[in-house]
């Protein structure tokens, strides 16, 4: 029986399989499709009777016909003519269709100003709907009004609407003052400031998540105003919206900057050895350490430890700059703020933003290796990796790299130099294997034997370039050891034919520089470079000539030094001379301006001896062009310190900040923040702390335990919904607009056949039954509306 | 601050465009800008973010599951991954919203109004405000389709068999509102969800991104580079506010720091197998989770993680050198009986054109060779029986054995039934908050897929 009963479940199961298929089909003809087939047939002159239709449910068809025409920017119909016919719709009892005119207006509104008062009416109106959901929408809609002579309105609604019982409508309040501060700002600020206040001490997270949203976009530097909420913020940050713990941390790491003293290092062998945490994090005097804490920074910290868990990328980034910025590396360390970083980066990335994670990643690493250094393979290349995150990854491969594990990285990075197709990869990729060769002499022999046999094996001309320049950087850096590597090169230049004129022409400089260390070797590669010389491409003859000038020089200069009375050089009989001035005989009729101009120089300089400002010319030693990837603190305000680490922009703003201001002591800073008055305006609810399912655990962190002046603060603010002073403020359309709304709409409701038709008129059934309980539920509002009739007669 | 949203498909053709003001540019005219300052090049990987003027930014985001790219104009971020992550969060909450595995552009077109109305939800004053799912769907109530319909006729149906409850059979599941309760309880969870069929589902996907080295010298076969990807998707259909135990078996695995849903970031105590959480109503991710397999010490080890297949090759065969042989070991497993769509990728260093890939014998599947001459695909049927060992034998016409000896192999398959780590779960309880008499229907599903699985 079971076995049967089983059977057949598994029959429908496949059966399911199959029809899904057919039903998604069947779905997208009977319902959507179909409906957008219809709404696609909606003629202007049928849409503008549609918006004026009596019957909410052609209002409903012409304002989704609005909503896809603003969606898809088709320039045969012009919107703004509808203005008049889509705004008096403000009104309709449809929530649906009032978000949709609000989505309009915000678009429209400001170039039609005029017409777009005359919704006014009906917003205010509706900012004492019973619903809680259409008092909030009232005030977005209001409030995204940009038109000057509403500002006085929209300021008095948000300010009664500052005590709504509903958490959703003051949180459109922060959104409001924060529109009404873009507008005005410096005639509101008076206005907004004690708004913000009164919003950052609502007990409500949602509220508070608003309110901080307004002080990191209005008021970023009253950081004052954290004063008194700092403590319970901490036990809030889980609760708040993402985006809002975003901006909290941000704002929480520069108040800490700004109020709190630093944290002390204590040197753990002797505890009387103490320092407070310094800008550059290295001349930390300790080898270990200790660190002691303000009580309240270490709540902060403690706080954001939860909070690495964020499904939010930019949260966990957050984060580590907090802990980057206010800690000394060992905590960061510890923190595991690093391993949250690194799950952030674990997958192949495509061009999805994780290029700026690794940036920061790279930031930390050039300041302190250590604390990333257990995750090297983690920055191992993926092959779907893209160009940006393949950058980042090997940059701070060689911030990484150390003698213990040079070996697997090298093995690395000659396969991604080998295999990859990416130019920029690929540069990227030689720099950081010259870094690696920097580490060791043998390493540095054996990466330029293995970079000449790529190069004499043939690769694309675009990276032979890089080739020579990583070359020729670690040649620079130790060339006494690199006899052989030159020897190789020359015969490099002699038997390839098809090297790239820029590649020929780095090796030809670099023997140019190679002068300097082994002479001998030199001349004879100008020799052979001699015959060919008409022949060669622009790049390399000038690099001819200038070799020939170097190595001229350079013997003038031997021949100086070796006879010890100072005589005169031979430039009769030298070998160099007479090949340099062969060479720039034959640049004197060069096609190209510059070498001739060049072999002008030099010749002028050599014929009237003046030896000693051609060695200048000639001689100056150069730098390496592989930077390091070595980073200092401060990295206050100083963009110039991110300039070897080829950073976006962007994550350099993002990344540069203010040293610490604070210098008064612990107690004074504790006292700053004694708890303020909070604010809680849901007496009838009760509270989210979830206590019955977590137990008293959670219920602490929530600290909605009302404190004593609560009460008298939630009667105060139901007192000040009385409040009337929008009286004698009015306008002529108010009644054209209570003529709309006054008409009784006739519930016209017929049977459709259309599937999705019928689905959406459950949907307003059952919204329309919500919104009749609503009414049941809350009786306080009821005493509004009559308050707000009476403003209006 | 935003100043505006757009879709478009793959071909940057606009499917849709939110302004949030009167002097927001239209997609046509942004996209004529941006054409003269970044052309877009066929073979270049796309960029993220284009700054357009000094305080104006382009943001782009190209949608992992559908073949859409969204992109936003923002002003200047202070933290610059902030746009980047909206509209990641967007993404997910389009597709939440409509309940696919991915977007389709025609449901976008036939959607328009409602992803306007979700949009103006998400933003407010320009600035992010509220993205959270149940939050969002209290204010924009979905719309069943035909689809989904069936889809939840299906399961009930067998869920009611296995209950003898026929009787109910046809009492499709929908989250009916309970008027009494407007009060919610936890701010991600939305009041007075009702069903008349409570279930619960749970999907764990993991997706093996492995490179693995084959030594010259030996012929070891070593890994590079690997990690785990693993998602626990949730769907949860239940009435009240129930509250949730989920205990994962995780086979000595260590999870480092998961990325967790909201719902359990307040319970958690460092334990990633021990989960205790009020859902949110309907789909959401509980975990991400990365399995580091570099730390894994032993090979064997490495090669029990990597899930059921596992490639090597042999190059340099045959009286000329120039033959190679593929061997793909599919493991049995007791838990499932096939692995779907298998697919190996051959690839050469580029050759020169009288080269060519031939294949001389192979016992499973077809050969496809690709408009590169040096890249060719052996392509299994769609379902391939687990505990077999298909071998592929080829040559490489007119090649060297240095040409030969480049091969790399890249793999990708699906199966269900056995995650590559192994991980279990082991119980889903639901400890309180339901209404009493009700039993749900609990489902549990694995999946392992492959992202980056590499052989060199």
């Amino acid at each position: 029986m079971v076995d049967s009963i089983s059977r057949i479940a598994s029959a429908f199961e496949s059966a399911r399989e199959l029809t899904l298929e057919a039903a998604a089909v069947a779905a997208s003809r009977l319902g959507e499709s179909s409906y957008h087939r219809y709404s696609q047939s909606i003629t202007p002159e049928g849409l503008r009777s549609l918006l004026n239709s009596r019957n909410s449910r052609e209002v409903r068809d012409g304002m989704k016909r609005v909503a896809s025409l603003m969606a898809c920017d088709d320039p045969t119909i012009n919107l703004e003519s509808y203005f008049a016919d889509v705004v008096k719709n403000v009104s309709s009892d449809d929530v649906k269709v009032k978000r949709l005119v609000a989505i309009y207006m915000l678009r429209y509104a400001e170039k039609d100003p005029g017409l777009a008062l005359l919704a006014v009416n009906s917003v205010q109106r509706s900012l004492s709907d019973p619903d809680s959901e259409v008092r909030s929408l009232a005030l977005k809609a209001i409030s995204d009004i940009k038109i000057p002579s509403l500002y006085p309105i929209v300021l008095h609604s948000v300010k009664k609407a500052i005590t709504d019982a509903a958490a959703d409508v003051r949180c459109a309040v922060g959104f409001a003052l924060l529109k009404l501060y873009r507008e005005q700002r410096e005639e509101l600020t008076n206005d907004i400031l004690p708004l913000l206040q009164d919003l950052l001490a609502d007990l409500d997270p949602e509220v508070v998540s608003s309110a901080i949203i307004l002080m990191k976009e209005a008021f970023p530097d009253h950081l004052e105003l954290l004063h008194g909420h700092f403590r319970r913020y901490c036990g809030l940050l889980p609760q708040l919206c993402e985006w809002s713990q975003l901006y909290l941390i941000e704002l929480f790491a520069k108040y800490c900057k700004c109020f709190i003293p630093k944290p002390i290092l204590v040197d753990s062998s002797d505890a009387s050895l103490t320092v407070p945490l310094s800008d550059d994090f290295t001349d930390i005097p300790f080898a270990v350490y200790n660190v002691s804490y303000h009580a309240d920074l270490s709540l902060f910290l403690d706080s954001m430890q939860k909070l690495l868990h964020s499904q939010n990328a930019a949260v966990v980034v957050a984060i580590s700059k907090a802990y980057f910025e206010l800690t000394p590396p060992l905590t960061f360390k510890n923190s595991k703020a690093a391993d949250a970083l690194v799950r952030l980066i674990a997958v192949p990335s495509v061009a999805d933003g994780r290029a700026l994670i690794l940036q920061c990643i790279l930031v930390y690493c050039a300041v302190d290796p250590s604390t990333f250094s257990r995750f090297l393979n983690k920055f191992f290349l993926f092959p779907s990796d893209d160009t940006n995150t393949a950058i980042a990854k090997l940059k701070i491969l060689s911030t990484l790299v150390d003698l213990n594990n040079v070996k697997r990285v090298v093995s690395e990075i000659k396969y991604y130099i080998a295999n990859d197709q990416r130019p920029a990869v690929i540069q990227e990729a030689l720099n950081t294997l010259a870094g690696c060769g920097q580490l060791s002499r043998s390493l540095s022999l054996h990466i330029t034997k293995w970079l000449l046999t790529r190069m004499v094996g043939g690769i694309s001309s675009a990276s032979l370039d890089s080739f020579v320049s990583v070359l020729r950087s670690l040649i620079q850096e130790n060339p006494t050891e690199h006899l052989h590597t030159m020897l190789d090169l020359s015969r490099v230049l002699r038997t390839q034919d098809n090297l790239s004129g820029t590649a020929k022409a780095g090796i030809v400089w670099l023997f140019g520089e190679f002068s300097s260390i082994n002479f001998i070797i030199c001349p004879d590669v100008l020799r052979v470079l001699i015959p060919n010389f008409s022949r060669e491409p622009k790049e390399v003859r000038l690099q001819i000539v200038l070799l020939a000038a170097k190595l001229l020089s350079w013997e003038i200069d031997n021949s100086r030094n070796s006879s010890t009375e100072g005589g005169a050089f031979d430039a009769e009989n030298s070998r160099t001379a007479q090949m340099a001035r062969a060479v720039f005989y034959l640049a004197k009729f060069d096609d190209d301006f510059d070498i001739r101009d060049r072999s002008r120089l030099f010749c002028s300089l050599f014929d009237n001896e003046r030896y000693e400002i051609a060695s200048l010319l000639l001689q100056a030693p150069k730098p390496s062009s592989i930077a390091p990837m070595t980073l200092h603190m401060p990295l206050s305000g100083n963009a110039s310190s991110f300039a070897s680490l080829g950073l976006d922009p962007d994550t350099e703003d993002y990344l540069t900040f203010c040293s610490w201001t604070f210098d008064g002591d612990a107690d004074e800073s504790s006292a700053l923040r004694a708890p303020a008055q909070t604010k809680d305006y849901s007496r009838m609810k009760t509270s989210f702390s979830s206590s019955t399912f977590f137990g008293a655990k959670t219920g602490n962190n929530f600290s909605r335990d009302s404190p004593a002046a609560q009460t008298s603060d939630g009667a105060q603010s139901h007192a000040s919904r009385d409040f009337t002073s929008s009286a004698g403020r009015k306008y002529k359309l108010q009644s054209l607009d209570e003529f709309f709304s006054d008409i009784p709409v006739k519930d016209q409701r017929k049977r459709r056949v259309i599937v999705e038709e019928e689905s959406s008129d459950e949907g307003e059934i059952s919204q329309e039954a919500s919104e009749s309980d609503d009414i049941s539920v809350s009786s306080s509002t009821e005493s509004d509306t009559e308050s707000e009739i009476d403003v209006n007669t | 601050m935003f100043l505006s949203f757009y879709i478009t498909d793959l071909e940057n053709a606009l499917v849709f465009q939110h302004l949030l003001s009167y002097d927001s540019p239209s997609f046509m005219s942004l996209w004529t800008k941006l054409q003269a300052m970044a052309p877009e090049s066929p073979n270049e990987d796309g960029w993220f973010k284009l700054s357009i003027s000094r305080s104006l930014q382009v943001y782009r985001y190209k949608s992992k599951t559908s073949k859409l790219i969204y992109w936003c104009l923002a002003t200047h971020q202070s933290n610059p991954l902030e746009p980047v992550v909206f509209l990641e969060v967007f993404d997910n909450t389009l597709l939440q919203y409509f309940d696919k595995e991915h977007l389709t552009v025609s449901k976008m077109i036939n959607n328009h109004d409602r992803i306007a109305l979700l949009l103006n939800c998400m933003v407010d004053s320009n600035e992010p405000a509220v993205t959270d799912f149940n939050h969002l769907r209290d204010m924009v109530p979905s719309r069943e389709d035909l689809s989904k319909v069936i889809n939840s006729t299906a399961s009930s149906l067998s869920n009611r068999i296995a209950q003898r409850n026929t009787s109910q059979v046809f009492n499709i599941g929908d989250p009916t509102k309970d008027p009494g309760t407007k009060e919610k309880l936890v701010p991600w969870r939305s009041a007075g969800v009702r069903y008349s069929n409570n279930e619960l589902y749970v999907d764990v996907v993991e997706t093996i991104h492995v490179v693995l080295r084959k030594s010259r010298k030996t012929g070891e076969v070593a890994s590079a580079r690997g990690t785990l990807d693993g998602v626990i998707d949730f769907r949860s259909h239940l009435s009240g506010n129930p509250v949730i135990a989920l205990n994962l078996r995780l086979r000595g695995h260590e999870l480092g720091i998961p990325a967790l849903h909201q719902c359990c970031l307040d319970s958690y105590k460092g334990r990633p197998d021990q989960l205790q959480f009020v859902p949110p109503d309907g789909k959401f991710q509980l975990m991400h989770y990365s399995i580091d397999l570099d730390s894994l010490q032993s090979r064997s080890k490495l090669f029990s993680n990597i899930g059921l297949v596992s490639p090597d090759y042999r190059t340099e065969l045959g009286d000329l050198g120039d033959e190679f042989e593929i061997n793909v070991n599919i493991s049995g497993s007791q838990h499932t009986k096939t692995v779907d769509d298998l697919v190996i990728t051959l690839s050469f260093e580029p050759l020169p054109s009288e080269c060519k890939i031939k294949v001389m014998r192979s016992t499973h599947g077809h050969f496809e060779n690709c408009a590169a001459n040096n890249v060719g695909k052996w392509v299994f049927d769609r379902e391939t029986l687990t505990g077999t060992l298909p071998v592929l034998r080829g040559c490489l016409e007119n090649a060297t054995r240095e040409q030969v000896r480049t091969l790399q192999l890249s793999v990708s398959y699906t199966n269900k039934g056995e995650l590559p780590s192994g991980i279990k779960v082991d119980s889903v309880d639901i400890l309180s908050g339901l209404p009493k008499n009700i039993k749900p229907f609990k489902g549990v599903k694995y999946i392992a897929k492959t992202g980056d699985f590499h052989l060199r």
